[in-house]
């Protein structure tokens, strides 16, 4: 029995797991470093417990500060949400030594799927297609090269250990790869603090799809079917969406089997995520396993919306031991779902991340509608973490349903004070190419001069900026269009 | 009521003038009448029978204006009036957010050419190189590996090459 629960996490998605934790009759704990005391997760928690300054390697990946701010509250089990310690063996060893319940897969599990030679061999024998790759012995820069030509130009430079893109980098020649090699050894001992480096052939014009996995410990396993996350740039996820208009249903159910045989095979438990390159569509799309995710995956409300299931609750009642809540046969996607992204980046600048008070705002609501965030007006968006702001997902009937209702709620969805993808998303939706469903991994570089094309300033934007400025001061039953205030500047002591 | 306004935004620069606290005119044209709706930043302006949903706000150095999924970034001017700009001239080199400095490749009486890494910094987990404009001469280093760093504040000055 599980009667409280410390989410391992900050921002959206421990928001998420607090909300069906409470709906559960489960007692939630919040941990947050120095640069989140007065965040939404904190303050929605039943409890709360600092576990250290800002940066992640001294809070949020302190396993003997998270381990300790459990036994502090008495929590008896921990969700690790994703990114962070989600993926690390080491963090389920040690809670389950501490005797709490880590809802999520055994530590073995995750080992297995974290070494990605060892995830591949598995693959290859539950006879799932795989991608050419190898992690070089020879770990060198001449190493890393003489692997690359033996694998075959363009290739794919990975951190061994980890997923979500971080330190993945793209080689066509061997002085794009000693160009590659060092930033991405770097990158990959910052954020998974192992700089093993991991090579693989470069597919053309791929999609990305995965199928969501569910695996109990009583030898059971589903799938949930597939989520087609494409549309991406600098490798990092940005729009996806469920089903795929890609997949036909005998290459959905292929592409299932598949996923359910590896999961049985790797000895899985709880929520996973197998991810597939797909080349082609139709009846003659061929799919390769790209890799296992071992956590509930940021876009988890995609198919929480076509199934009209709870993941994170399924994964606390296969953690207390019971059987997965459904069979194969009972599971349907009905509708389209899209989620956005929305990051606190410059599009136009490449992308880069954007850091500053939320000035103004406010998320948008209606039929079909869901936000899932850790941000609210006045939020300090800082430099130390991911610069996700919120994730947007709308269901409709079909997919161009929820094509409209996604640019509609974006559309009304205004974040001022940093800038946002806000537009360049709605401009994704909107692109023909995206219409039709002629989505590739390459999709964002092909089409990035119509998606980032600057907009001319029209006379209302104008009239909207002397308002700010300048503008008059309405009666006192109106409402004013004055600046909101850094709420930091009023908090003289509140530990930034 | 208020001074004429000169605001930039982008590549274009109008003048604002408000008739009256619920009125404004864009470079002379037809009258915009404002309502201002019941939380601060939002408004409804009308033209022409038509009406729009704003969403604006302001900080220390900047105005932001939301309109329809576009956001905007406007600087603001009393009509005539010179404002400062940057205190650092095109020479420096300079973050373009709070980051931490991973590495610094250059040292003062560097020749540096176009595109030479001269800064990298790290934020949000990603590498951020600050290269050189164009050909140069560094005359001076203002940060180190390890310091946290913020935007607007030259981290290295630049000269152009001599003939």
């Amino acid at each position: 029995m599980i009667r409280r629960v410390l989410v391992a996490n900050r921002g959206e998605i421990a928001v998420r797991v607090m909300r069906t934790c409470r709906e559960m009759g489960i007692e939630t704990v919040a941990v947050y470093s120095d640069a989140d005391a007065a965040a939404k997760h904190v303050r929605l928690a039943d409890a709360a417990v600092r576990i250290g300054p800002p940066p992640a390697s001294e809070s949020y990946l302190s396993i003997p500060a998270i381990l300790d701010a459990a036994k502090r509250t008495a929590a008896d089990a921990v969700h690790p949400g994703y990114g962070f310690l989600s993926e690390n063996p080491e963090f389920a060893r040690a809670c389950g030594k501490s005797g709490l319940t880590f809802i999520g897969p055994p530590p073995e599990a995750i080992e297995a799927m974290g070494s990605k030679i060892a995830a591949r061999a598995l693959m290859e024998r539950a006879g799932v297609p795989i991608v050419p790759g190898k992690t070089p012995s020879d770990q060198t820069d001449a190493g890393v090269l003489a692997a690359a030509r033996e694998i075959g130009f363009p290739v794919l430079v990975k951190a061994s250990a980890g997923g979500g893109g971080k330190g993945m980098r793209a080689a066509r020649t061997g002085t794009e790869l000693a160009e590659a090699v060092p930033a991405a050894r770097r990158e990959a001992v910052a954020a998974f603090g192992d700089g093993t480096l991991y090579l693989e052939r470069l597919v053309q014009r791929p999609r990305h799809i995965e199928i969501q996995i569910f695996a109990d410990a009583h030898g059971n396993a589903v799938h949930l079917f597939e989520r087609e996350c494409s549309i991406q740039r600098r490798h990092q996820k940005v729009i996806e969406e469920s089903p795929s208009p890609a997949l036909v249903p005998a290459v959905r159910e292929r592409m299932g089997a598949a996923a359910v045989a590896a999961a049985l095979s790797a000895g899985y438990r709880n929520a996973g995520t197998i991810e597939f390159l797909l080349e082609g569509s139709g009846d003659d799309a061929k799919f390769y396993f790209l890799e296992m995710n071992t956590r509930l995956q940021v876009e988890h409300p995609v198919t929480e919306c076509v199934t009209g299931l709870d993941l994170v609750r399924a994964q606390i009642e296969i953690a207390m031991g019971g059987p997965l809540p459904w069979r194969q046969q009972d599971l349907v996607q009905r509708g389209h779902a899209i989620e956005c992204r929305l990051y606190a980046e410059d599009p136009s600048a490449g992308f880069l991340p954007q850091a500053g008070p939320l000035l103004l705002y406010r998320e948008p609501s209606g039929p079909g509608i869901r936000v899932d965030s850790g941000v609210e007006e006045g939020t300090n968006v800082g430099v130390h973490y991911d610069p996700m702001l919120a994730k947007l997902i709308a269901w409709g009937q079909d997919r161009n349903a929820a094509i409209a209702r996604s640019i509609e709620a974006l559309g009304a969805f205004p974040v001022l004070g940093v800038r946002t993808n806000i537009e360049f998303l709605r401009r994704i939706l909107d692109h023909p190419s995206f219409r039709s469903g002629d989505t590739a991994t390459s999709f964002i570089d092909e089409h990035s001069a119509e998606l980032l094309d600057a907009a001319q300033a029209e006379d209302a934007i104008f009239v909207g900026a002397a308002i700010a400025a300048n503008g008059p001061q309405p009666s006192s039953t109106r409402g004013t269009a004055r600046s909101i205030p850094d709420p930091w500047n009023d908090v003289p002591n509140w530990g930034r | 009521m208020a001074e004429a306004l000169s605001i930039t935004i982008g590549g274009r620069t109008a003048r604002v003038d408000s008739t009256s606290p619920e009125g404004f005119t864009v470079d002379g044209g037809a009258t915009f009448d404002v309502v201002y709706g019941p939380a601060a930043g939002e408004v409804v302006i009308r033209i022409d029978d038509r009406q729009r949903r704003l969403f604006v706000a302001r900080s220390t150095d900047a105005t932001w204006i939301f309109l329809e999924g576009r956001t905007y970034v406007a600087s603001v001017d009393l009509e005539g009036a010179a404002r400062s700009r940057s205190a650092h001239g095109q020479g420096s080199v300079m973050a373009p957010m709070p980051a931490t400095v991973i590495a610094v490749n250059v040292r003062p009486g560097d020749v540096v050419k176009g595109g030479d890494v001269l800064v990298l910094l790290e934020a949000m987990k990603m590498e951020l190189p600050l290269r050189a404009g164009g050909d140069a001469i560094v005359i001076a280093v203002h940060c180190a590996a390890g310091d946290l760093v913020q935007p607007n504040v030259a981290l290295v000055d630049l000269e152009a090459p001599r003939a």
